[in-house]
């Protein structure tokens, strides 16, 4: 019963998320109001619908109802309860489910919360959104069904792949797939406001939290996949430019040149044309990403199964790019732009030169993963490019782009004064210069990393310098110095809010440059009692353990862990293998985390009759730093998106003030 | 927006285009198939002798195919490994040091990527297994699961009443 009722529910959510679109679009063009109020009701009936589907499908996992194909592939009876809720999203067809469920969730959060506020641009926000969701629903209704049966009725289900039981897996997919649909609703915006001829500043408030939520959460998708990857996948690193990884970078870089030239329209009027062209470019790459992760055309760790999707998505994709820009083209008269750069030393040229570095940066990991793809289809022959590409080519852009947050915040708008921006760099700039030299003089070599070292520390200290600044200026009002602070973040969440994901950016810049450079590897074969060198470290084999729990077996190698002949402990690489997956064992490395680095071990073969047993160890220098900075950018994202009254009272009490210099105040 | 501006910018990222397309040109490497790389013989002359070492040019490559298990070897019992890529009618011997990753016994294919050594085989620093079904097993059917019956009801697990 409930996979009947499931599909029913998604069906009724498809029907209602076209009906959306259709009444909502007419109902806006010829302004019939009834039209326009029953497209939000079916799109708000298609939200409630599809969570019936969600919900319906948790209930066949809680049942283990093997009858429905995707809970045998994704499921036993021995999984635990979590992984049954995280296998809803584990597989193919569910992960769309999951992917239309948030979107029409997104979407009727914006509905519930702007039709009031922007009654002009809500009937056509709802007919994109329709439109959106109907692509998706129609892909988990009728071609990937989640609900579809098995011919036999299985005894036991097949269980959730071992190497997706890891809780950084169970919340990698959600929080990925939540920043990708998370961008369709600031793309709704846009494409309602040129709809609408309304492209006046109305979108860019609608949207730019919108887009902040979602970067957020794409953050996290992307943070936590590199997490996964580092404890369970046993390379030693966290990201391996890997096309799947890559599809969902690409949109994240275009949503963070978006995050800022859209300032510009705030503040200037100017990029007008640009941003729309930025919404959609970003989410084109989330629908190409999507695309990409979906349909099995790379090869990765993160395929699925080959699937027949693939076509719906390529026509898909076409119709977006072409309607998107030729509407953006019938519009551009409403898109004229209010000023021009006045000077070359501004805040406005700051942010073209951040678009230019992240649109570059973007060019070079989209040439990267889809040329091999298109030349293979032209030519027949395939080539690829590893990692040396995408290091060589990507990594500079992105140094530039840290040098310019070093900069630009302490360049003003309009017309930069030169002495200024000077007095205000000198200070960082001299002491970054000094910790250059300490690093010279302590031993570091590599003009790769004294570069990206000295610009980590020169953007970190003007960041600083420049909150401090601020808070020095309400200080000598009187305020008690985290009074000021508090003040600063309360006022201007997003300016502050930014200014910390820029320190998350540098520690995270730190941690990979340290990662990557003065990474140490080794690899052996050791007998009991031998031991191996890696770095500063000696690790001594003592032996085998192995341990029985109920789903699996497991077979550790003991390395005891020392380093300048005192023991620090010991680090436990296993080899996992499941009862119900004998065929698929998985290799759990092991990580001794210092303050300054990590040892990171891994096993390979295993000789059981001499105990002889393959090691493979690795010393990532300065890792933490790059978990570190991601927390720290993501609290900043936090910060900035956090829905508050603040901005309302703030532009209520400019209002009155301007309003109290026109009128004298009442009383006075 | 000025039309210099614009230009500028335009300028700018056209010149990184090129940057990035010409290091993706001087870094790709060819990914064959295992017959493709067999029937080449410019990238693959098979076994030479000492005589014609200095032509070989040691081109980094990335070549696709199914591990003959029955040659796997580890000589020494080491980290080396041996075996013996095929395709349809092509058979490429192989040399890789490094561990394999744990889906390596049931891959369907394989790519290694590395160079063509003198003595014909292939030298692999890296080795990546492709497994269509990683995720998702294939659906199962009433012979694959040993059953008889089709729809068979089993008592104790759940039974679907729709």
């Amino acid at each position: 019963m409930t996979a009947e009722l499931g599909y029913l529910a998604l069906v009724l959510a498809w029907a209602a998320a076209v009906f959306a679109a259709f009444s909502s679009s007419v109902g806006a063009t010829y302004g019939m109001g009834r039209l326009v109020a029953s497209g939000r009701r079916a799109l708000l009936a298609a939200a409630g619908l599809s969570t019936v589907a969600v919900g319906a499908l948790l209930v066949a996992f809680a049942r283990h109802d093997f009858s429905i194909a995707y809970v045998w592939q994704t499921s036993s009876t021995t999984t635990p309860p979590f992984y049954l809720v995280t296998a809803v999203w584990g597989g193919q067809s569910g992960s769309l489910l999951f992917w239309s469920w948030t979107l029409a969730l997104f979407a009727a959060t914006a509905i519930a919360r702007r039709w009031r506020a922007d009654a002009a641009l809500m009937p056509w926000f709802t007919a994109v959104c329709g439109a959106v969701l109907g692509f998706f629903l129609t892909l988990t209704a009728f071609v990937a069904n989640p609900f579809e049966r098995l011919t036999v009725l299985p005894f036991e289900g097949n269980g959730l792949n071992p190497l997706l039981q890891h809780p950084g897996m169970a919340f990698h997919p959600p929080m990925l797939y939540l920043g990708l649909t998370g961008l369709t609703i600031p793309y709704a915006f846009a494409m309602a406001a040129l709809l609408a001829r309304r492209t006046d500043a109305g979108w860019i408030l609608a949207s730019r939290r919108w887009t902040l939520v979602a970067w957020a959460f794409l953050s996290i998708g992307l943070a936590l996949g590199a997490r996964w990857a580092y404890d369970v996948l046993g390379w030693g690193g966290y990201w391996g430019w890997d096309p799947v990884e890559n599809a969902a970078f690409m949109p994240w870089l275009a949503a963070t040149a978006f995050l800022h030239s859209v300032m510009v329209q705030e503040r200037r009027g100017m990029f007008r044309v640009w941003n729309m062209v930025l919404m959609i470019l970003t989410f084109g790459l989330v629908i190409i990403g999507t695309f990409l992760t979906r349909a099995g055309l790379v090869a990765s760790v993160h395929s699925f199964a080959q699937s027949d999707i693939g076509p719906y998505f390529l026509v898909f994709t076409a119709v977006l790019l072409v309607g998107s820009l030729a509407l953006l083209w019938t519009r551009l008269s409403y898109l004229r732009s209010d000023g021009v750069i006045d000077a070359v030393l501004s805040r406005e040229t700051a942010f073209l030169a951040n678009n230019v570095v992240f649109m570059g940066a973007l060019f070079g990991v989209f040439w990267g993963t889809l040329f091999p793809l298109v030349s293979e289809i032209v030519t027949g022959q395939r080539v690829t490019v590893g990692p040396p590409y995408f290091n060589r080519v990507v990594l500079p852009v992105l140094w530039v782009a840290l040098l310019l947050m070093a900069v630009a915040p302490a360049v003003g708008w309009r017309r930069a004064r030169a002495a200024l921006v000077a007095r205000a760099l000198r200070g960082p700039a001299a002491v970054a210069a000094l910790l250059g030299v300490a690093l010279v003089a302590l031993g570091v070599r590599q003009p790769v990393a004294l570069v990206a070292f000295t610009t980590c520390a020169f953007a970190l200290l003007t960041t600083l310098a420049e909150m401090a600044r601020a808070a020095r200026a309400r200080m000598a009002r009187g305020e008690a110095p985290h009074a000021a602070v508090g003040t600063l973040f309360r006022r201007n969440r997003r300016r502050y809010g930014g200014y910390v994901v820029h320190l998350g950016v540098v520690l995270l810049a730190a941690g990979v440059v340290g990662s990557n450079v003065y990474q140490q590897e080794t690899e052996r074969t050791l007998a009991v009692g031998e031991t191996l060198r890696v770095g500063a470290y000696r690790l001594t084999y003592e032996g085998l353990r192995v341990t029985e729990a109920a789903d699996r077996r497991s077979v550790a190698a003991v390395l005891q862990v020392r380093r300048d002949g005192r023991v620090l402990g010991s680090v436990l690489p296993r080899r996992d293998v499941f009862r119900l997956r004998e065929d698929q064992p998985m290799t759990i490395p092991a990580v001794m985390s210092r303050p300054l680095e990590d040892v990171y071990t891994m096993i390979g073969v295993i000789d059981p009759d001499t105990e002889r047993v393959t090691v493979k160890a690795v010393v990532n220098p300065l890792i933490g730093f790059v978990w570190l900075g991601m927390i720290v950018l993501v609290a900043g994202t936090l910060v900035a998106a956090w829905p508050d009254g603040s901005e309302a009272r703030v532009m209520n009490a400019e209002l009155r003030r301007l309003l109290g210099t026109a009128v004298p105040a009442r009383g006075a | 927006m000025g039309m210099r501006t614009v230009v500028g910018a335009g300028l700018i990222l056209g010149a990184f285009a090129t940057i990035a397309v010409v290091a993706f040109f001087s870094n790709q490497q060819l990914y064959l198939t295992v017959d493709e790389l067999v029937a080449d013989s410019a990238l693959y002359p098979g076994p030479l002798d000492a005589d014609a070492r200095g032509d070989l040019a040691g081109r980094r490559l990335q070549v696709r195919g199914t591990v003959d298990y029955a040659t796997l070897s580890r000589p020494g019992g080491g980290l080396e490994l041996r075996f013996d890529l095929t395709g349809k009618d092509g058979r490429l011997p192989v040399r890789y040091a490094g561990m394999v990753p744990d889906t390596f016994e049931q891959a369907e294919a394989v790519t290694v990527a590395g160079v063509v050594a003198v003595d014909g085989t292939f030298q692999a620093d890296d080795l990546v297994v492709q497994c269509p079904s990683k995720y998702e097993a294939g659906l199962p059917s009433a012979e694959s699961m040993g059953l008889g019956e089709v729809g068979k009801t089993v008592p104790g697990a759940a039974v679907d009443d729709g």
